[in-house]
């Protein structure tokens, strides 16, 4: 008990987390070696990617009937 | 060649005392090794009684004014590249003649000699220019630490710099975290030593310097603890850590 009375677990874990990073043996998002700008732009091409495909097939249905739509109901009306 | 920064931002954790130390541990083994204070305070220079008046300092030697063999001082096991307060103005005019390059200016100083089998560098306690290039040049850190609560604080503001440091492109390892003024009397010295054992692991040496009063005495007598006082704790201690630097490579 007496232990871990003086100095609280919290700052333990800190370090612990400080040092993986300070020696690179901890996975952070950022790409070793690079700038912060990297993390952004690493991240973008897999959203993208994923955002594309879905935004192609939904495309096809949804501007379609969407589309039509809208300008026939702001025509008319 | 082996270099080694010694680095801790904050004051009296036993930087100057484990280079200078260190430094003569490696000697005693037949090493050659150099000594270098990047340290305006000059408390490696005046710990080995090194005159530094009207001889080219490490000041002369980051600018380029002087080679860095004409600043060197040799002692009877040791050499020394030694700094004076003019260090200080030096850094200031370095970071405005080389704003986007200085960390590199010790690294480029010291580019190409030869003839020492370490080079140690000892750095001023704070995480400002001077201590960067000294870590830019050796990419190898030792860390003295006392066992201390507060120490622990400056521990991961070091620890943050090394990770920036090395995101920016520049290789850095730490060689080791070394607990100093290990005193066995106090339940704080043991928790945290066992903690940071528990937590750092292979990060801490297994070498502690403990308390010694003859590591405080041998500067006043302009001498290193293993000539000072070979048979006492403080040289043990560092004998000890010389022998897991050389084991490490």
């Amino acid at each position: 008990m007496g232990k871990k009375t003086l100095i609280p677990e919290e700052k333990w874990e800190g370090l612990r987390h400080a040092m993986e990073e300070a020696a690179g043996t901890r996975k952070t998002s950022k790409t070793p070696g690079l700038p912060a700008p990297a993390e952004g732009e690493a991240a973008r091409p897999e959203r993208g990617k994923k955002d594309k495909k879905k935004d192609k097939k939904g495309k096809k249905k949804k501007k379609g009937k969407k589309g039509k739509g809208k300008k026939k109901k702001k025509g008319k009306g | 060649m082996r270099k080694i920064t010694v680095i801790n931002q904050k004051g009296g954790t036993g930087k100057t005392t484990t280079a200078v130390n260190l430094g003569a541990a490696l000697s005693e083994t037949g090493r050659e090794v150099l000594l270098v204070d990047l340290d305006p305070q000059a408390g490696l220079t005046e710990s080995l009684g090194v005159e530094t008046s009207g001889s080219p300092t490490v000041a002369e030697v980051l600018t380029g004014e002087a080679e860095p063999r004409e600043a060197f001082h040799a002692l009877p096991h040791l050499t020394v590249l030694p700094s004076t307060p003019v260090l200080a103005e030096t850094e200031k005019r370095i970071l405005r003649e080389r704003p986007s390059e200085y960390p590199l200016a010790l690294k480029d100083a010291l580019a190409g000699m030869r003839g020492f089998d370490f080079v140690i560098v000892d750095c001023p306690p704070s995480l400002g220019a001077l201590s960067l290039m000294g870590m830019v040049y050796s990419g190898s850190l030792l860390i003295p630490l006392q066992t201390q609560y507060m120490a622990l604080n400056g521990l991961e503001k070091i620890l943050g710099m090394v990770k920036t440091i090395r995101e920016a492109g520049f290789p850095m390892e730490i060689l080791g975290i070394l607990p100093c003024m290990y005193d066995v009397r106090t339940s704080l010295s043991r928790q945290v030593e066992e903690h940071l054992r528990e937590t750092l692991r292979h990060k801490v040496f297994r070498t502690v310097i403990r308390q010694s009063i003859s590591l405080a005495e041998a500067p006043a007598r302009s001498k290193d603890v293993l000539s000072y006082q070979p048979g006492g704790r403080g040289a043990e201690d560092y004998r000890a850590l010389a022998q897991e630097v050389l084991r490490h490579g």
